[in-house]
C-alpha cells in the first residue's frame, strides 16, 4: 500500500491523472495534491477518507432539497455549493404533471453539468426507460421512506462496487432497499425501524474489516436479532 | 547550556497527533509537542458566508484562532496572519472557486512554541479533510537566546521562551528543504540567524524530514485498516 503526501512526485508510467494528482505545468511532472493511498488502476489516483464531494459530470448522486421556485429544486448534495434541479427534468414530465418535492425530501438524480465556475445542474431523466415519472419504476426520482446516513467517498465506491461483500452478505438474511450516491450520501429502507437501524450499523462498521471479520460480525448481527 | 527538561539545542520534543478527532468537521486533527496541544478544525469547501467575500478564481481561506481562555486578542489576530500566509502558500486555492475554506484553530494547552503546533495542526486538518495542497510543509520553533552566550534552541517550551531575546516560527517543507514561510512571531531583538546558524539550519532540515516522516507513519496507521482491499 502506497502512501503519498501532497507534493510527492507520481510517476504515471502512460495512465491519465485521475482525482488528488496534478501536473505541474511547468516541468511536466505529476505530484499528488492529497495525503491518501496511490491507486493506480485505469488511471493513477489517491483515495482517501474525504467527505466533501467535488461534482463530476455523469455520477449518480442522492440529494435533499433545500428549496424550491418557480423552475427548479435547490438541492445540497454535500459539495462546495449547491445544485440545481430543474422542476421538469424527469420522464415524461409537463408543465400539468411533474413532482412536487417538499424541503427535506431525497432524491436520486444524475450530474448533468458540473463545472468549478458554474453551477452544477442535476437531472432525473433516465434515457434508457420510457415510463413516465409517475409510475415508481423509474430509478431516478424521489426516495420515500427509509432513512439517509453520510460516508466518506471512497468508501461509498467499495459500496457501489459490483460484487460489495457486505451487502451481499446482508442481502442473504435481510431484505432492503439501498441507493448509493457517488457523492457519500446512502439511504436505505427495510421494513421495519429496529432492522434499518441495525443494518445501518453494519454498514457503517463494515468499512475496513476483512471479509472473515464481516462475515463473523453479521452472523453475530442475525443470532441476536432473530 | 543545558535545558531543563535534558533535551540537547537541536532537539524536539517528541509529537504525537490524532487524526480526526470530530466527526463534523470535513477534517480536523489535534496535534502536540509535549505539552502543547492545539486542535485544528476545517470546514470546506463551501459556499462563502458573504458575497463581498467571493473571490472569482480561487478559494477564500479564513483562518480563526481562538485561545485557550479570554476573548481573541492581537496575539490572536497575528497568529492568524501567520498562519493564513502559510496556508495560502502552500493550498492550491485555484481548484475551489468561489468557495471558502475555513480553518479553526483552538488552543488546548500551551507550553511554548504554540504557533508552530497551531501551524501543524491546521496543516493536518487540511490534509484529513482532502484539501488539494502543493507541498506537505511542517513548521517548527526556534528560539534565539543571546547571553550568556549566542545559542539557538529548537521547539522551546513556555519557560524557555521567556528566557529567549526572539522566537521565530519556520514553515518548511523538509523532504525538498525548501523553506516555505519564516515568520517572526515575536517582537524582539532579530539577530543574524543565519551566520551562527549553521548547525542549526541543518538540525531544522532534519526536524523537517523527521516531522513528515512521524506524519506519514501516522496516516499509514489510520488509512490501512480502512483502504486495504478486502482481502
Amino acid at each position: 500500500m502506497e502512501l503519498c503526501l501532497p507534493g510527492d512526485e507520481i510517476p504515471l508510467n502512460g495512465l491519465e491523472p485521475g482525482s488528488g494528482v496534478a501536473v505541474d505545468s511547468d516541468s511536466g511532472r505529476a505530484f499528488a495534491t492529497t495525503a491518501g493511498v496511490l491507486r493506480t488502476e485505469d488511471e493513477v489516483r489517491v483515495e482517501n477518507l474525504r467527505k466533501r464531494y467535488v461534482p463530476r459530470q455523469g455520477d449518480c448522486v442522492v440529494g435533499i432539497v433545500m428549496g424550491r421556485n418557480a423552475d427548479f429544486f435547490k438541492v445540497d448534495i454535500r459539495a462546495p455549493s449547491p445544485a440545481f434541479l430543474p422542476t421538469l427534468a424527469w420522464n415524461g414530465a409537463t408543465k400539468r404533471n411533474r413532482p412536487v418535492l417538499e424541503i427535506g425530501t431525497l432524491v436520486y438524480a444524475r450530474v448533468e453539468a458540473a463545472h468549478p465556475d458554474l453551477d452544477t445542474e442535476l437531472s432525473c431523466v433516465d434515457p434508457d426507460t420510457k415510463k413516465s415519472w409517475n409510475t415508481g419504476e423509474v430509478l431516478l426520482g424521489e426516495l420515500k421512506g427509509g432513512l439517509s446516513f453520510e460516508v466518506a467517498l471512497s468508501a461509498a465506491q467499495r459500496l457501489l462496487d459490483v460484487d460489495c461483500f457486505i451487502l451481499d452478505r446482508l442481502g442473504k438474511d435481510f431484505a432492503y432497499e439501498l441507493c448509493v450516491g457517488q457523492n457519500g450520501r446512502v439511504w436505505l429502507s427495510a421494513p421495519t425501524a429496529r432492522e434499518t437501524v441495525l443494518l445501518l450499523q453494519a454498514i457503517r462498521r463494515s468499512f475496513g474489516m476483512s471479509n472473515v471479520q464481516i462475515e463473523a460480525m453479521v452472523g453475530k448481527m442475525v443470532g441476536l436479532f432473530s | 547550556m543545558a535545558r531543563r527538561d535534558g533535551r540537547s539545542a537541536n532537539q524536539l520534543r517528541p509529537p504525537q497527533v490524532e487524526l480526526r478527532p470530530l466527526q463534523r468537521a470535513d477534517g480536523s486533527a489535534r496535534f502536540r509537542f509535549g505539552d502543547c496541544t492545539v486542535l485544528a478544525a476545517v470546514y470546506g469547501p463551501k459556499e462563502p458566508r458573504t458575497r463581498h467575500r467571493e473571490l472569482c478564481d480561487r478559494c477564500t481561506l479564513d483562518v480563526v484562532v481562538r485561545p485557550r481562555v479570554g476573548i481573541p486578542g492581537p496575539q490572536e489576530r497575528q497568529m492568524e496572519a501567520l498562519l493564513a500566509r502559510q496556508l495560502e502558500y502552500v493550498v492550491l486555492a485555484t481548484e475551489y472557486p468561489r468557495t471558502q475554506i475555513s480553518v479553526i484553530v483552538q488552543m488546548s494547552c500551551c507550553d511554548g512554541s504554540t504557533a508552530a503546533v497551531a501551524g501543524n495542526a491546521a496543516h493536518l486538518a487540511l490534509l484529513d479533510a482532502g484539501v488539494a495542497m502543493k507541498a506537505t510543509a511542517m513548521c517548527v520553533a526556534l528560539g534565539v537566546k543571546l547571553s550568556p552566550e549566542p545559542v539557538i534552541w529548537l521547539d522551546p517550551t513556555e519557560l524557555e521562551e521567556a528566557q529567549c531575546d526572539a522566537l521565530i516560527s519556520l514553515s518548511m517543507d523538509g523532504s525538498r528543504r525548501r523553506q516555505v514561510l519564516q515568520g517572526v512571531s515575536r517582537h524582539g531583538v532579530f539577530p543574524r540567524v543565519s551566520r551562527r546558524g549553521n548547525g542549526a539550519s541543518a538540525a531544522l532540515w532534519d526536524s523537517g524530514q523527521v516531522l513528515e516522516a512521524f506524519m506519514r507513519m501516522s496516516l499509514q496507521k489510520r488509512l490501512e485498516g480502512f483502504l486495504k482491499p478486502n482481502a
